[in-house]
């Protein structure tokens, strides 16, 4: 009867020992603190998108480099956490300057200001530029 | 002279078949459908970009920096539909880990 508990008891341990192996994520956890940080960054670029058509590029150079300083903390942040390339392979793509949003400060710093309908259309993209890294972020098991 | 929004579109869609015959000689029509299904995404803002360059609202530089966003889109969309498959794995595994257990203990 000892034997045979001592048994069921090494079966349980073994038990357990496979479903922690069998049961190592492969991409990390939810995180609330990315959630909310591309969220908010998600408003500040929209935000810095729409004020292209009225306030010049060297005016608004404080406010830029204050939502790119964000971007860059958040990029870090998502570099760091464990099993999670994904979410920092999204925001390189923001931060990468031959892509989309340094190619929109470029043409605004070159022009000076940008049209009503270009400064539209780029909040409208980077907003859904986000909502990718929303939603990955949101997807992640909690 | 206004914008052939069909003729533009029949335009891109050979020009997309004929890149996939040229870059994909074994993988013609795969690579063809792939092409022409990212231009039915694409769709709704080539059409918008174009006609807003067409009406001067906006510049050729910023038409091809609206369609970089877009080109950022689909690779970003790609990073997410991977990352949601990588999250719905780990918990169906989980799931089946937990049935083992239960079951195997239930029954023993």
């Amino acid at each position: 009867m000892k034997t045979l508990l001592i048994r069921k008891k090494q079966f349980t341990y073994f038990l357990l020992t496979i479903m922690l192996i069998g049961c190592k994520p492969t991409i990390a956890l939810y995180d609330q603190y990315a959630y909310t940080q591309a969220t908010s960054l998600k408003v500040d670029l929209q935000n810095l998108a729409m004020e292209s058509d009225s306030i010049s590029y060297n005016a608004a150079k404080p406010d830029i480099d204050k939502v790119n300083t964000e971007l860059q903390k958040a990029y870090e942040y998502n570099k760091g956490r464990n099993l999670n390339s994904l979410s920092a392979k999204q925001y390189g793509i923001l931060l990468s300057d031959n892509d989309f949003y340094k190619q929109f400060l470029n043409n605004w710093k070159a022009s000076g200001k940008e049209s009503e309908v270009f400064a539209q259309n780029v909040s409208e993209k980077i907003g859904q530029l986000m909502d990718q890294i929303i939603k990955l972020e949101n997807g992640k098991n909690k | 002279m206004a914008l052939d929004l069909n003729n533009l579109f029949i335009q891109l869609k050979t020009a997309v078949v004929n890149l996939a015959k040229e870059k994909f000689k074994d993988l013609v029509a795969e690579a063809s459908s792939d092409g022409t299904s990212l231009l039915h995404i694409l769709q709704d803002d080539i059409k918008k970009y174009s006609q807003e360059l067409e009406s001067n609202q906006i510049t050729p530089d910023q038409f091809k920096i609206l369609l970089l966003g877009d080109e950022d889109l689909v690779k970003m969309s790609a990073l997410t539909e991977a990352g949601l498959a990588a999250a719905a794995a780990d918990a169906f595994k989980k799931e089946v880990f937990d049935i083992i257990v239960n079951t195997v203990l239930a029954v023993i």
